[in-house]
């Protein structure tokens, strides 16, 4: 059978899935799913696009799938920054942004159960209502999907508290790559009532498609640990001389268990972009800045609140650092959560390539200097903004070039690769796994091994999201 | 037209962020933005960032024109909340009309396009309604009009044909308040309803006709109805004509004037109203004006204003505007509806916007919804209360 009669058949079946109106194969839909937001990488069109309304349909889309052996992509809200969402080898693109309901607010194991779809924006506003909160919002919160963000193990203020997304998942439904479906964690039982624990019946199998980038099957359903709504912020500004008071302060806050929600380091380029950009509209006062500023939000209790403030301010004067009074910067880092990351992004007129990875805390000046030392020698403009997650320094540093400037392009990419080995050297991990770190992840053979087993054993068709970050 | 290229260029700051898709920020106020993406099957094609891809690959000589393809861009009411959400600033619906002017230069899209730019060559309407049924609803007072004065009134073709009962309280604040006023009893369409749909040459024409027709009277002050008709002579007008002799003001604002320097009372209105009010996407978003509506709503004793969420720069658009109706009445409707049973839900009597165009498509989407809800537009409720 020819391709194009391929899927022609295919798109004839999917329809009485889903309903005629939710498939199309016509070559304006086509092109708009071609790309995503990843705009430092290349498109690739899809054969067919589907938008399902349930699990069941999406396990029959699967099975299909697996009969005529073509790859399925499952997509979010295309806000992924690493080629995540894209049709590689062709294929048929799943959209799940119609699945997109909170089904269990359960207020008795303080969890929420969402399907795939949904964005972060929703569902606070839904559990704000309850005067509850996820306390993770990627900065993408607007457009990105809650199973998206699980698929990527992403983060984003409220991380330095309470890290990865994928910390705060206590469950998953998935449609694995042969079409079963699967309930982890606690609700595996079906007399659980909701979920309330995710490591239930032996080894973590909510973990293994917590970033997996939709290679091991799809998320239909995510559940997370919900928290009451922080009564109380204080936001502060500290400066400090040298970066190694930076980071050993970040290191004393989690030393000292202190709330904090959002912890930023800036220095030189990135500083003064930011304030260039968004100093205005948060208005930030014109100050003389010291080399290294670290602009934090602290939230939750009250009491908890003003105590850990007390603290932070020792724990900064024994060493070295000063209060900027400086409010206005974390302030608006944090009450513009949801978009402040897009701004900075996209009120410039530049393309960029990002290289998303995690530096131990205590290594910050070392990602850093490798993000400039790579930006000089190839003469291209980035920067290093990041941000605390946890233990980790989550940097997603930006190389920038000019749109449809080929050149530029081809020499962001030389030095992308060049910058990836040079920060495995010094310690740092993808924070998000792609292609572009396959080459140094295969150095690591066993490991490399043991993923692709995993792999071909999950989904021996290789049809979900091949290409990904396993090479086929 | 703009240069092919310089459209590209602009159209390549989309980042493809998706923002624009469904975005809710309670903190900010902001809860949805493409009323289509929403109302419709919801592919990407159906919002701004999908639309400007087919836009670049059409532009780019990468994708065939052809009435299919080019329907997605018209698909779209150029409500504009997406360019409001959008982090890099783009200005999508202005994008958009350049974009669509492009695609009417070279293909007509629908027959419904021709049959309207026919209808306002020889009607002056695009209603396809003769030109002397305009002003049925004024009557006798029609030849009563000044040929000159300060102030005129241009009353346009929705609210004319479509929703008279809001010319004719305008007519009775105006008189009420004895502004030295007249309307263009040749009145002719404003041509917005072209600058939208990609008709630029024949926007310029109507335009022309329109200014002359003003200047004829020696007015200085031009109040409109339609939120349409005030974007394209406050801001389309001086954009194609260069300047042009009159201040434009809607009668929102006009009226907030004469409320303000105390040149009209208002009664109480005899049984007490719980309204809220929908700001029209032309007048808020496209003119910045948010204020002055409220502001006259709350002058009236009686009348309780509550707002609904989003609202102002946020507000969701009622679905007629940007040729979506002409097009695709259904969808249109649809769009209307959404908001309708939202309203319903918040316990209010009314609906109050301050467009007919607005008001034509909510009482269609009431009609469609069977619900008890009244629309009205500003001037409605104030001509109930004049003293
Ligand atoms: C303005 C902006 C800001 C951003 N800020 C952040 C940030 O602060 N933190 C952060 O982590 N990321 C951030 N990102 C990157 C991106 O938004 C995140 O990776 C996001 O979570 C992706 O979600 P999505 O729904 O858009 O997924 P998509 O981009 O559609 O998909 C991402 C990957 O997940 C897979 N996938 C999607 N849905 C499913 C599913 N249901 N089941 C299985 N696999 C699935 C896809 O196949 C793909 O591999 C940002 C991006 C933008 C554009
Ligand atoms: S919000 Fe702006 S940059 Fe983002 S996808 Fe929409 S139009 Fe493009
Ligand atoms: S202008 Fe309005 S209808 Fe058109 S794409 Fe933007 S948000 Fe959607």
């Amino acid at each position: 059978m020819s391709k194009d009669m391929k899927i022609k058949e295919i798109a004839k079946r999917i329809k009485d899935i889903v309903g005629e109106e939710y498939v199309s194969d016509s070559i304006d839909v086509l092109l708009t799913y071609s790309v995503t937001a990843s705009t430092g990488f290349d498109s690739y069109m899809p054969d067919l696009v589907v938008r399902p309304r349930t699990t069941e349909e999406v396990a029959e889309i699967v099975k299909l799938a697996n009969e005529y052996k073509v790859p399925i992509i499952p997509r979010g809200g295309g806000t992924g920054l690493q080629a995540e969402a894209l049709a590689r080898r062709g294929g048929i693109i799943i959209d799940l942004t119609r699945m997109n309901e909170v089904l269990d607010l359960n207020e008795e194991n303080l969890s929420v159960t969402v399907e795939a779809g949904i964005t972060f924006g929703k569902l606070d506003k839904i559990l704000m209502e309850k005067g509850l909160w996820f306390p993770i919002y990627p900065e993408s919160s607007l457009s990105a999907t809650v199973a998206g963000n699980v698929a990527v193990n992403g983060a984003g203020p409220g991380s330095a508290l309470y890290g990865c997304t994928g910390e705060q998942v206590l469950g998953l439904k998935v449609v694995l790559p042969t079409g079963e479906i699967i309930t982890t964690g606690s609700m595996a039982n079906p007399n659980s009532p909701g979920h309330y624990l995710r490591y239930a019946f032996g080894p973590d199998l909510t973990g293994l498609f917590i970033g997996s980038l939709g290679a091991f099957g799809i998320i239909t359903e995510v559940a997370l640990k919900i928290y009451k709504r922080p009564e109380e912020f204080k936001y502060v500004t500290y400066g400090f001389e040298e970066a190694k008071g930076a980071m050993e302060f970040l290191r004393q806050l989690l030393l000292h268990n202190i709330s904090v929600l959002h912890a930023c380091i800036y220095e030189g380029d990135i500083l003064a972009f930011f304030i260039d950009f968004l100093g205005e509209e948060y208005g930030i006062p014109q100050i003389e800045w010291p080399p290294y500023v670290v602009s934090l939000t602290i939230g939750g209790r009250k009491d908890i609140v003003e105590h850990d403030y007390e603290l932070m301010e020792s724990i900064v004067a024994r060493i070295g650092g000063r209060n900027l009074d400086v409010p206005q910067f974390p302030k608006g880092e944090w009450t513009d959560r949801m978009r402040v990351y897009a701004k900075a992004s996209y009120m410039h007129p530049y393309y960029w390539r990002i290289l998303y990875h995690h530096a131990p805390i205590m290594r910050w000046d070392k990602a850093a200097k490798a993000i400039r030392e790579v930006l000089d020698k190839h003469g291209l403009m980035g920067h290093t903004s990041g941000l605390m997650s946890g233990r980790s320094y989550n940097f997603y540093p930006h190389l920038y070039f000019e749109v449809e400037d080929e050149e530029a392009f081809e020499k962001v990419k030389e030095a992308h690769a060049e910058l990836a080995s040079k920060l495995l050297e010094i310690g740092c991990v993808p924070f998000k796994l792609a292609p572009y770190w396959v080459g140094e992840l295969k150095k690591l053979k066993e490991y490399y091994g043991f993923l692709r087993r995993i792999k071909q054993f999950l989904d021996p068709n290789n049809i979900m999201n091949p290409g990904v970050f396993l090479e086929d | 037209m703009e240069e092919v290229e310089e459209i590209i260029s602009e159209l390549l700051m989309c980042r493809r962020c998706g923002l624009c898709r469904d975005p809710v920020d309670i903190e900010h106020g902001i809860d949805g933005a493409c009323p289509v993406w929403k109302n419709s099957t919801g592919f990407e094609t159906d919002f701004a960032r999908g639309k400007i891809q087919i836009a670049l690959a059409l532009l780019q000589g990468k994708l065939e024109l052809s009435p299919e393809v080019a329907k997605n861009l018209y698909r779209c009411t150029l409500c504009n909340n997406c360019g409001t959400i959008c982090p890099a600033e783009l200005e999508v619906s202005q994008l958009f009309e350049k974009v669509r002017e492009f695609v009417s230069s070279k293909i007509l899209v629908s027959e419904k396009h021709a049959a309207i730019v026919e209808s306002i060559e020889k009607y002056g309407n695009p209603y396809l309604t003769p030109s002397d049924k305009r002003f049925e609803w004024l009557g006798e007072e029609l030849s009563k009009m000044p040929t000159e004065a300060e102030t005129v009134y241009f009353v346009g073709c929705t609210t004319s044909l479509r929703t008279p009962e809001i010319g004719k309280a305008t007519m009775k604040i105006l008189s009420s308040a004895n502004v030295d006023f007249t309307i263009l009893k040749d009145e002719w369409c404003c041509g917005s309803i072209l600058l939208r749909i990609g008709f630029r040459e024949k926007a310029v024409e109507t335009a022309e006709k329109v200014v002359k027709a003003i200047e004829n009277t020696g007015a200085k002050t031009v109040i409109t109805s339609c939120a349409g008709c005030f974007r394209a002579l406050k801001y389309d007008y001086p954009e194609i004509l260069g300047d042009t002799s009159f201040e434009v003001l809607h009668t929102t604002q006009f009226l907030d004037k004469l409320l303000k320097e105390g040149k009209i009372e208002l009664n109480t209105l005899p049984e007490h109203m719980k309204v809220t009010y929908h700001d029209p996407c032309h007048l808020g978003r496209h003119g910045l004006v948010y204020e002055e509506p409220r502001d006259v709503l709350k002058q009236i004793s009686n009348l309780e204003l509550v707002e609904m969420t989003p609202n102002r720069q946020f507000s969701l658009c009622c679905g007629a505007g940007g040729g979506l109706k002409l097009l695709e009445g259904e969808l249109a409707v649809k769009i209307g509806s959404e908001k309708i049973k939202k309203v319903s839900g918040m316990k209010v009597d009314a609906l109050v916007s301050a467009c007919p165009f607005c008001k034509y498509n909510f009482v269609e989407a009431i009609n469609k919804e069977k619900t008890n809800l009244k629309v009205y537009d500003v001037v409605e409720l104030v001509a109930k209360t004049i003293k």
